[in-house]
């Protein structure tokens, strides 16, 4: 049972993550997670004060848990990047002020790190319109790199082939036979998907409507900062974080915004490929680097229709579109005590699987608050 | 040079070549006052309507979101000032026909359309003509607006939208004029009058520590005078814009002073904040849960279950003022995926 700790600044709420509903607080975990997150009300996404949050409520977490895996994500350089104008000297300075704050957190502990970039930001090309397709086009999200097709016509799939920004048009047989994957991916999945050509976005029904500055980079390898051994691909990260376990305290650290051209730390490329499918940041790829599973092997293809998923008693309603919480991901695997911190929203909790995860409750850049998701089952939970 | 004056709003500007008026959505064309963005939007969501909010509107069903670009106020509070405050040319990405926008609605199994994001009197001649062409294909249109309008046009109003959520900021001239930039709540007051004549009307105040909390027992009365059924939506302010650094508001606090007022008003909701326990609605007859909601963020509730039969308690059999009753999220999937 996963049990969530709301805190929108003098109040709290406990709910089991799975309905919803108000649960009750009889667990040291839950304690401790309503300690930490009243005293750490999140700054807000566009704040480099976000930054500092992750490792505030880390080395908080660190003294009063003493986890042997830490799970960080720092989703500051990519926000900012995406979402305000940045001169270079301006995002120089953000990326070294985001490294000094993992420093800051890896001087005051003991953990080996294992830092991995998502990918450098590129410039914002433009738009693909998709509202005078006959069709249905989903493509929700605030940059949205694959777009789904339900019920086209061959006009519809000629038109947007040639439209200016898209790569390729697949469907969705032409994908399985492809990339092969679970039975539930293809459920979801549209009848076709357009891919955006890098710096292109797709836009329409759903989308975000804050302007953009940058987008993610489409990128062959991320940089993987490690003192461990081995690994390829960011499917392998987990068996890598796992071994390293064995030995030793290990962070697994994400830093968003940052790939190969900017990374400052000496680093060894892992693979972000799936084929000819590229990773950028998303559920996707966290998952791939938290689980070691492709975006294949879980519901929620690119066009996803979340509208058609979502009921009255839909599970996990904090969790975004997610249905559940995977139990492939490192904390979930990994039996010792374990914490994440994140102000990537949702996907701290969803692709850490730790004992307790702390996130930023934000919501298209609306800040409501902090959540800390406290597994209640876990082996070492109970020794808070 | 010969102005004219804007007759959308109580601002009354004077357009002329030089001047745009403060919303900066109206021109003068041949001597006449004309949108400057029609049928342009900068979204389009796919939303349940509760999220808007809208709680006794066919409760359960899903709406498209529809938002614009421009305010004919200030708030210096305001969560959507990108969008209101900003120039609105760059922001209006999408130009859709009402023809179109009501497919698009059809195609993704929507029940109803609110135009929610920023204000609609500042596009209200494209409104009202979607509001004609919906209404025709059997799809209802909504508005969340600040009642700002000319009385005229919030009789218009009225009979054009079939549901409509005003939000009553204070019930004082100084926050009004200190926060928001117009005078006073008067014209808002009419126009809530007005608009509960002739359509379906909820009212949502978003409460400024220290600022208008104290006004929670006269709007709470205005709003009994005027209907004791009317739905009160009372925000917990999340402070944006030029108020960016003030607190939240003590839950509790305002929790306390709503409990005095919902025994003249029983539909008192209390949200804008994760996991409130105030969204759902009790029968004020028997005390039974009619309508379970989950806040999932900001405005961003969504119904868990319900106890409706029709627009009655399914308990008691009381009589609520829910209008169209309980609609299924999924009524209309499947219908078409393609436009015609």
């Amino acid at each position: 049972m996963d049990i969530g700790v709301i805190d929108v600044i003098d109040w709290q709420t406990v709910v089991d993550m799975r309905d919803g509903e108000p649960a009750g607080s009889e667990h040291a975990g839950i304690d401790l997670a309503s300690e930490v997150c009243a005293s750490h009300p999140y700054p807000g996404d566009l704040t480099t004060e976000g930054t500092r949050w992750v490792t505030d409520v880390a080395l908080d977490l660190n003294a009063r848990y003493a986890p042997d895996y830490v799970f960080l994500d720092y989703a500051g350089l990519y926000l900012q990047g995406v979402f305000r104008p940045q001169t270079p000297s301006e995002w120089g300075g953000r990326v070294r002020g985001v490294f000094a704050e993992v420093e800051r957190f890896l001087e005051a502990t003991d953990f080996a790190p294992v830092i991995v970039g998502l990918g450098d930001l590129m410039p914002f090309r433009g738009y693909i319109d998709t509202l005078d397709l006959a069709c249905l086009v989903s493509a929700a999200g605030m940059n949205t790199r694959g777009a789904g097709l339900f019920g086209p016509s061959e006009a519809d799939l000629a038109k947007v082939a040639d439209r200016e920004g898209v790569s390729r048009v697949v469907s969705r047989g032409a994908f399985r036979a492809e990339f092969g994957g679970r039975d539930a991916f293809y459920e979801a999945c549209p009848d076709a998907i357009a891919f955006a050509k890098p710096g292109y976005v797709f836009h329409g029904v759903n989308v975000g409507s804050r302007p953009l500055h940058q987008v993610p980079r489409p990128a062959d390898y991320l940089p993987l900062h490690s003192p461990f051994a081995g690994g390829d691909s960011l499917t392998d990260v987990p068996q890598l974080v796992l071994q390293g376990l064995e030995e030793e305290k290990v962070a697994l650290i994400l830093v968003e915004g940052v790939g190969c051209e900017t990374f400052p730390l000496s680093f060894r490329r892992v693979s972000n490929s799936f084929g000819w499918y590229r990773y950028t940041l998303s559920p996707d790829q966290y998952l791939a680097l938290t689980s070691g599973r492709h975006l294949v092997d879980y519901p929620y293809p690119p066009g996803y229709r979340y509208e058609l998923h979502d009921d009255v008693d839909a599970p996990y309603p904090f969790s975004g579109i997610f249905e559940y919480l995977p139990e492939e991901t490192i904390g979930r695997r990994f039996e010792g005590r374990s914490v994440a911190v994140g102000n990537r929203s949702i996907l701290t909790h969803l692709a850490a699987g730790t004992d307790i995860a702390v996130e930023c409750f934000v919501r298209a850049l609306y800040n409501h608050g902090v959540m800390a998701t406290v597994r209640a089952e876990a082996p070492s939970a109970a020794r808070c | 040079m010969v102005s004219t004056e804007c007759p959308f709003c109580e601002r009354r500007c004077r357009l002329d070549d030089d001047h745009a008026g403060f919303c900066h959505t109206y021109q003068v064309v041949d001597g006449e006052v004309v949108e400057r963005y029609p049928h342009r939007y900068s979204s389009l969501h796919v939303n349940h309507i509760e999220s808007v909010p809208f709680y006794h509107f066919q409760p359960g069903s899903r709406t498209l979101v529809l938002g614009g670009a421009g305010c004919n106020f200030d708030c210096e509070y305001c969560a959507n000032a990108y969008v209101a405050r900003s120039d609105p040319e760059p922001l209006l990405a999408y130009t859709v026909s009402p023809e179109r926008v009501v497919a698009l609605a059809e195609q993704y199994g929507c029940h109803n359309i609110a135009f929610a994001i920023n204000e609609p009197t500042v596009a209200l001649p494209t409104l009202l003509e979607l509001a004609q062409v919906a209404s025709e294909a059997g799809l209802p249109v909504g508005v969340l607006t600040n009642g700002y309008m000319a009385a005229d046009l919030a009789e218009e109003m009225g009979k054009a939208f079939a549901f409509v959520n005003v939000s009553l900021k204070a019930i004082t001239e100084a926050f009004y004029r200190d926060h928001v930039g117009v005078p006073g709540p008067e014209v808002v007051m009419r126009n809530i009058e007005i608009l509960h004549r002739r359509t379906h009307v909820e009212v949502s105040t978003p409460i400024v520590q220290g600022l208008n909390d104290g006004d929670i027992p006269t709007i709470a009365s205005f709003l009994a005078d005027l209907d004791t059924g009317t739905a009160w939506h009372v925000f917990r302010l999340l402070p944006e814009y030029k108020m960016a650094g003030y607190d939240r508001p003590p839950i509790q606090d305002v929790n306390a002073a709503l409990e005095g007022a919902r025994e003249l008003l029983p539909f008192i909701y209390f949200g804008n904040f994760v996991g409130s326990h105030w969204v759902s609605t009790l029968c004020p007859a028997c005390g039974n849960l009619v309508i379970e909601r989950i806040n999932l963020g900001g405005c961003s509730a969504k119904l868990r279950s319900h106890g409706l039969h029709g627009d009655r308690c399914a308990a008691c059999s009381e009589s609520l003022p829910i209008v169209g009753g309980y609609v299924d999220w999924h009524s209309k999937d499947g219908d078409t995926w393609t436009l015609a």
